[in-house]
């Protein structure tokens, strides 16, 4: 089996190009903390993309040509790939290809806001989204004229830091129509109670969607065996590429919601008059899709799955542990983190040095961490600060990495005193 | 492949760091002429320009302006946000004007810093930001949003529009956000 850590940056090309002379003159290893941002590529998903680009490029559903019926296949193969990913039981006729998680979220919250949200609607979420899962379903319930709820967090600093169960359960009233919830947070890297969540809403016949954008790497339980309706992920979190995204959805939900995005490739019939739309996923893929990405995203999968994403998760939180643990020793730095080990994300800040100047002292010494409010502008103010810092780790994360950062951040504090 | 870290010493001169420590002309002040808010959306650094216009007796077509400033953010974007409000301070529209367009060659590093230059000394500082090109928006916001304060009260001439309203402090963002029906307990 192979080992996770440092030796597994041997098949990550970026890390060999990246070593770099810093200020002091010596020579630094990419220290690479943002994983929850997007993470790097292992060789074997940039030799699918180059390989299929080289030898099977054509255009999807389009061409009677060779060229285009085996790039159909290989589309169409990532698809039932994703399937298997997600979870015994999902079929490939459940995953539309995306753009990423945002346009995947936005298919949803405008599809429902036109089937099925009324003005007595409630839509639900955590106060404490990513704006991918937050913004979109503000334009739906604008545009239902509905309500949205918040459901609020408990513990505003190093403590618990956890959904508001007792909240949501008052929230999740019998007019709620949707309940859409991160899988795991984006800047406290909780884990927040999706079964709880989903029996709630699933208690008042809700449609359930949950964002595994931060959860695909590091879970590898089907979510649809919890009784959601939809899931939501990005590939370029998952060692794949960028530009390419899925939305898994329930058989009902495909047939029910309306498209996003219309054009060629979507419809079952168009006139000057009217025009209607193919049934299935395809209704969802209008224009030319992310092919490439698509099989490329299909690499990452079968790159993961021999890694195992339970034993990255355990990985990961381990060293998100010894890096909160060993950051909290270092004076005037305050912890948002909520410890309970499952953790892979570490987020902080210190009491006299903004987030943004720690983040480029950081970048002097090769370490690479996200600063500012991690698109969860609504978390940051609901914890009292304007910007934290967050170290993210992954399976090639390891121990030199929690170290090079932590000399890092206590030299950083030195440079602004 | 190696790559050179650029020098964090001129990015955080000791004039930025001093600025940024005991920040020059920051307060909000009531009843002023002008305001504007400026942000920097994707890092969350925001500023809110005072702006006072002062008649000058002797020269009554070019008053002088006054700039106080609050806000929070990173170190670069409210040293500039000071050293922009107490360079500016008592120049008129046109020098600020001025200034604001030689500020940018700096901060931008279109221009070299030049001995014979009346730039204010202070300012001069902002020349290391152009090496940190992810910066150069946290230099930037203080003085691309004084530019649109000054375009929106005062024509290309620097006299004040006829039309030229107080404070603006409206959000677009806000005011789409309240026709929502939010609920956060119940």
């Amino acid at each position: 089996m192979k080992q996770l850590g440092a030796a597994l940056r041997a098949e990550f090309p970026i890390f060999a190009h990246n070593v770099r002379r810093c200020e002091d003159g010596h020579l630094r290893p990419l220290c690479y903390l943002d994983s929850a941002v997007s993470t790097h590529k292992p060789q074997s998903v940039i030799n699918a993309l180059v390989e299929f680009l080289s030898h099977d490029y054509g255009s999807v559903h389009r061409g009677a040509y060779q060229l285009s019926v085996r790039a159909s296949e290989k589309y169409e193969a990532a698809r039932a790939r994703v399937a298997k990913f997600v979870g015994a039981g999902v079929a490939p006729e459940q995953v539309i290809f995306t753009r990423g998680t945002t346009e995947s979220l936005n298919i949803l919250a405008h599809g429902l806001a036109l089937s099925g949200l009324k003005s007595e609607s409630r839509i639900v979420i955590p106060a404490i989204e990513h704006h991918a899962n937050l913004v979109p379903w503000q334009q739906a319930a604008l545009q239902a004229d509905c309500e949205l709820a918040y459901v609020p967090l408990v513990g505003t600093h190093g403590i618990e830091l956890r959904l508001d169960l007792a909240a949501a359960r008052k929230l999740i009233t019998t007019n709620t129509s949707v309940v859409s919830l991160a899988h795991v947070g984006n800047v406290l890297g909780q884990v927040n109670p999706v079964q709880e969540m989903t029996a709630l809403a699933k208690n008042v016949g809700a449609t359930v969607i949950l964002d595994c954008a931060q959860s695909m790497t590091c879970f590898a339980e089907n979510p649809f065996d919890w009784g959601v309706d939809a899931v939501v992920f990005s590939g370029h979190k998952l060692y794949g590429p960028t530009g390419i995204g899925v939305l898994v959805a329930s058989r009902e939900l495909i047939d029910r919601l309306p498209p996003l995005l219309t054009g060629g490739g979507m419809i079952s019939s168009v006139s000057l008059e009217e025009s209607s739309w193919a049934s299935g996923v395809a209704k969802f893929e209008a224009g030319t899709p992310p092919i490439a990405e698509a099989i490329g995203l299909s690499a990452a999968l079968d790159w993961l799955e021999e890694l195992g994403r339970t034993r990255i998760h355990a990985h990961a939180a381990q060293l998100a542990s010894e890096f909160a643990s060993g950051v909290s020793k270092i004076p005037g730095i305050e912890l948002f983190y909520p410890g309970t080990g499952a953790e892979t994300i570490v987020s902080f800040r210190h009491n006299a040095l903004h987030a943004h100047d720690l983040a480029t002292i950081l970048d002097g010494s090769n370490v690479a961490m996200r600063a500012g409010h991690h698109c969860a502008w609504p978390l940051v103010k609901i914890l009292g600060v304007d910007a934290l810092v967050r170290a993210s780790f992954a399976a090639y994360s390891d121990r030199d990495d929690v170290e090079q950062a932590l000399e890092a951040i206590k030299k950083a504090i030195l440079v602004l005193k | 492949m190696n790559k050179e870290t650029p020098n964090l010493g001129e990015l955080y001169q000791e004039i930025i760091v001093e600025h940024s420590k005991r920040p020059r002309c920051k307060g909000r002040v009531e009843g002023c002429q002008f305001c504007l808010e400026g942000k920097n959306p994707l890092c969350g650094d925001n500023i809110t320009l005072y702006c006072q216009v002062q008649p000058v007796p002797s020269d009554p077509q070019h008053p002088r302006i006054l700039l106080n400033f609050e806000g929070s953010g990173c170190s670069i974007s409210q040293a500039s946000t000071s050293m922009m409000c107490e360079s500016v301070s008592n120049k008129t529209v046109t020098e600020a004007r001025e200034l604001i367009s030689k500020v940018e060659c700096i901060y931008t590093g279109r221009s070299e810093i030049k001995s014979e230059d009346d730039l204010e000394e202070d300012v001069e500082a902002l020349h290391g930001v152009s090496k940190f090109p992810v910066r150069i928006k946290c230099a930037a916001l203080a003085w691309k949003t004084l530019e649109l304060l000054l375009n929106d009260h005062f024509d290309e001439n620097g006299l004040q529009r006829p039309d030229s309203s107080a404070c603006k402090l409206a959000d677009p963002c806000t005011s789409k956000a309240r026709k929502l029906k939010v609920i956060t307990s119940e």
